[in-house]
């Protein structure tokens, strides 16, 4: 008798194991593009719009740049194409032979501010931020973009090593104005266009464009099985006036794009 | 909300799948373990308790290793299918099963270690063989306490993060589970939607652990009165 059950337990588990991969979540007939945590709310905004106006559908995994183009560069990770911020991680895919980011009729750019709550003081400068000695949010900059666009911004002020006891890491852009939301840290250094998500936070010092200036590079990844199906969304994304006007409203730049110039520069 | 449920099916499918996976596979090990003498009984005995001693990132890295491009398994894949297992929900189900076996091992062995081999013994000599003996007299009498062991290999694999992570990433609606969903609320700042899975896991961990102590509790009993003896 209680073998049986023992039997029917393991034939149970095996049996809804397979019925719900079966019809489950594999669902690889899809899309899938990685793309910037600072894109995440105008990326799923336009794959709504462009859904509803084509009928066809993308995925999406949002994270740091440098971590996802690591994870499609080195590790294989399964991605039909990319949309990254800054040059670092749109070069590791070049490198890999696995895209092609000349292609984009359009550049999307965005700028650095620092931001803090919405009670707190506004500062004067880098140099005034350093000197508060209040903790600072900024994404790590092995694995975000913005992390290293803040650094640079420090070391440009020659205050990187004064702050460097009041930076926190966090894995994407995202999180760094999270943990000034949440109070954990009172500044951050983050993206204009992360700064505008929330109405708790503001931003407290522009960072001059002449000393970061942050553009995404988007491309279908060479050899994926949805690798063209990416790439028409990406242009889409960028050339629809419905999609423009998210990215716009969402404080980004759309910079057309001169095809016949140099190589991508952050 | 709707993204939610997704999110909880594709962990309990995963979870199931692993324990699908470390059920027969820790029920043998146990079993060579506690019914075995041979060459390299501690080293099985080490290997398969690791993961109970390593950091779960480095469980993921060794697997990724091991099935992403690079690796032998990974090759092969790639050769079959096309693809890679790497930041597959099967990578994340291998991973959840690596990480929960060896508590599943040991829930297994302190069941069989509670019958009693005289019995399996008399059953040999009745001309029962090893595998009807194994079926008909062990595994009954440890029932409950496999059950148990199945329960928390269960939540173990549920509640898997840092290997899942490492080795199959954390692609919504494809790799992402109750905890990885839940680490990026957190760090996207969307802290209802982090309380609320949290709370889902709060509620299956409760729930799986308060069966399999029930379980345990009545297999004492049940094992006391049928045996007269305490173990």
């Amino acid at each position: 008798m209680l073998t049986r059950c023992f039997v029917q337990l393991v034939l149970a588990f095996v049996f809804v194991g397979l019925i719900a991969s079966c019809v489950g979540n594999f669902n690889d007939d899809v899309p899938l593009i990685f793309a910037a945590a600072s894109l995440s709310d105008v990326l799923t905004e336009s794959a709504k719009i462009y859904e509803r106006e084509t009928g066809k559908r993308v995925e999406f995994s949002f994270g740091g740049s440098i971590t996802l183009a690591n994870q499609i560069a080195k590790l294989g990770a399964p991605a039909d194409g990319v949309l990254f911020a800054g040059d670092g991680p749109a070069q590791l895919i070049t490198e890999a032979g696995l895209g092609d980011f000349y292609n984009a009729p359009q550049l999307i750019s965005t700028d650095l501010v620092v931001i803090g709550g919405n009670d707190g003081p506004f500062i004067s400068s880098l140099t005034d931020l350093a000197n508060q000695g209040k903790r600072v949010a900024i994404g790590d900059p092995e694995l975000a973009p913005a992390g290293r666009y803040a650094m640079r911004a420090l070391e440009l002020a020659g205050v990187s090593d004064a702050i460097s006891d009041q930076l926190i890491f966090t894995v994407d852009v995202r999180a760094a104005s999270a943990a000034v939301e949440s109070g954990n840290a009172q500044y951050g250094i983050v993206y204009r266009t992360d700064a505008i998500t929330s109405d708790t936070l503001k931003i407290v010092l522009e960072i001059d464009t002449n000393v970061v200036q942050i553009s995404y590079f988007a491309t279908g990844i060479t050899g994926a099985k949805h690798s063209r199906e990416a790439q028409t969304f990406l242009n889409y994304v960028v050339l629809e006036p419905e999609t423009r006007r998210v990215f716009e409203s969402a404080g980004f730049d759309l910079i057309p794009r001169n095809l016949g110039l140099g190589s991508p520069s952050g | 909300m709707n993204s939610d449920i997704s999110i909880v099916a594709l962990s309990l499918q995963i979870a199931l799948v692993a324990t699908a996976v470390t059920l027969p596979l820790g029920m043998f090990v146990a079993w060579l373990l506690v019914r075995k003498q041979f060459r390299g009984k501690f080293a099985l005995d080490v290997f398969v308790s690791l993961p109970l001693a390593l950091p779960p990132v480095v469980i993921g890295y060794a697997l990724l290793w091991l099935v992403g491009t690079n690796g032998w398994v990974g090759q092969v894949s790639e050769s079959l299918f096309g693809s890679t297992l790497a930041f597959t929900w099967i990578a994340a189900a291998l991973a959840a099963a690596i990480v929960s076996l060896p508590l599943v091992v040991r829930s297994f062995s302190a069941a069989l270690a509670g019958v009693d081999p005289r019995l399996e013994i008399a059953a040999r000599g009745l001309g029962a063989g090893p595998v009807r003996t194994f079926l008909t007299i062990t595994l009954p009498l440890a029932y409950r306490g496999v059950v148990a062991g199945v329960l928390l290999g269960f939540v173990r694999a549920l509640s898997e993060f840092g290997a899942t992570i490492v080795v199959a990433g954390n692609i919504p609606g494809r790799t992402q589970t109750v905890p990885s969903a839940i680490f990026t609320r957190i760090s996207a700042g969307d802290t209802d939607a982090a309380w609320r899975l949290a709370l889902v896991s709060i509620v299956l961990g409760v729930i799986a652990l308060g069966i399999h102590n029930w379980l345990l509790k009545r297999s004492s009993v049940s094992s006391n009165s049928s045996n007269g003896v305490t173990r």
